[in-house]
């Protein structure tokens, strides 16, 4: 009888071993392979553009004036708010161009564009559109084609009002 | 001073003198442009009515300064009520004319007081109103406007202007003129704002003059087209300021 017991005891430790083997095996093969797979693939950040609307005001005040330009300063808000500056030349008594640089929060947009450019008494407005073209930060795959661009410089102490609105990728 | 006139006619049925003067001629400063002309006939006798000038001005100078015409005129104010009808701030220069009616002795009369008025925009173009406000022998109020057309890169802009026929009696034949003089620029206008309450007199500033003269001057150009169909085109240079 103590043999028989001694031989059901080797034998009931011989299979628990060999059970905890076998889940051993299996659990470095798939560890194995999952380390595989991800040192042949290395790891890929995706970046998902996604779509803005701009709706901004801008108020700015003149920083200097040199010949037919008006370089300006102030601060923009609506769906990006920042430091805001532009440049306006004028480029004939009816079209100005506009340069514009906006420092949001984590990094700036860049843009130009052309207007139509109207002495109205007390004002000179101008209206037209703007492209996107240089980001940084996270703004740095910014663009845009055609924002909306329309302002008025009061003529008296050239401040100027603008706003902004349309499509931003970033 | 006084630029160099020249007239050129394609059928020598009227000739045109054209006369600009900037004042202070200052480069880089705020200027009154000042401009006229004379109107003759070939032969001697009374030139045809005048139907519309285009006076194309220098390249360089710069509108983006000046706050000439802070308020708008409304022809129709004007018209019902005279200067009285339209803001001080509104008025960009003022100036003269002589006429001559095509009877009685020959004799030209002169139209004392022109105004040059600030309008309401067309398009994206400045409209400037020209107001005359006529006595003796006309007596009639006459108003017309001239456009600030953008220009080439030689000619900075053209005030084109539409030449109403100016009846000399009801019902008879036009007026000729044959002499204009008139400016546009802040010399001898005051404008109003209101300052903490008070109302404040002050200068508008005019047009600028660029930094650097032109090679050659500041060149303008003026085109004149008379009811008889003769068209005439006179050059006028502002010499370059003296270096000092």
């Amino acid at each position: 009888m103590t043999d028989v017991r001694r031989q059901m005891a080797w034998l009931s430790n011989t299979v628990v071993l060999g059970i905890v083997c076998c889940v051993l095996f299996a659990w470095v093969a798939n560890a194995g392979g999952a380390l595989k797979v991800h040192t042949a693939r290395p790891l890929l950040k995706a970046h998902v553009a996604r779509t803005l609307i701009l709706r901004e005001v801008g108020h700015l005040h003149l920083t200097s004036k040199r010949g037919f330009v008006l370089n300006e300063q102030g601060t923009v808000s609506g769906t990006i708010s920042g430091t805001l500056y532009i440049h306006l030349r004028l480029v004939s008594s009816s079209r100005v161009i506009a340069e514009l640089n906006i420092y949001p929060h984590g990094g700036s947009l860049s843009g130009s564009g052309t207007s139509g450019y109207q002495v109205r008494g007390a004002f000179a407005n101008f209206s037209g559109y703007l492209a996107v073209t240089r980001g940084t930060g996270s703004y740095s795959r910014a663009h845009a084609s055609s924002l909306k661009f329309t302002g008025s410089i009061q003529r008296r102490n050239d401040s100027v009002t603008v706003q902004l609105s349309g499509p931003l990728s970033v | 001073m006084l630029g160099v006139c020249t007239a050129a006619s394609a059928n020598a049925a009227e000739t045109v003198a054209l006369h600009t003067s900037f004042s202070p001629e200052k480069l880089g400063a705020s200027t009154t442009i000042a401009f006229g002309f004379d109107i003759a006939e070939s032969e001697g006798g009374l030139p045809s009515p005048l139907r519309s000038v285009s006076l194309s001005l220098p390249a360089g100078l710069n509108y983006l300064d000046t706050t000439l015409g802070l308020a708008i005129c409304q022809p129709a104010a004007l018209l019902a009520r005279g200067l009285a009808g339209c803001s001080p701030n509104s008025r960009l220069g003022f100036g003269s004319a002589f006429v001559e009616v095509p009877f009685g002795q020959g004799a030209g009369h002169e139209i004392p007081h022109i105004d040059a008025l600030m309008g309401p925009p067309h398009g994206h173009n400045t409209v400037v109103l020209f107001y005359a406000d006529g006595r003796e022998p006309v007596y009639a109020q006459i108003i017309f406007a001239g456009e600030l057309v953008a220009g080439t890169e030689r000619f900075g802009g053209s005030l084109n202007a539409g030449v109403p026929l100016i009846p000399s009696v009801p019902a008879g034949p036009p007026v000729s003129i044959v002499r204009v003089r008139t400016t546009i620029g802040p010399a001898h206008l005051t404008y109003y704002e209101r300052r903490h309450g008070h109302t404040v007199a002050f200068h508008p500033v005019g047009v600028s003059l660029p930094s650097r003269c032109p090679r050659g001057g500041f060149k303008f150009l003026a085109q004149f087209a008379f009811q008889d169909t003769t068209r005439v085109t006179a050059t006028s240079t502002v010499s370059c300021p003296h270096r000092r």
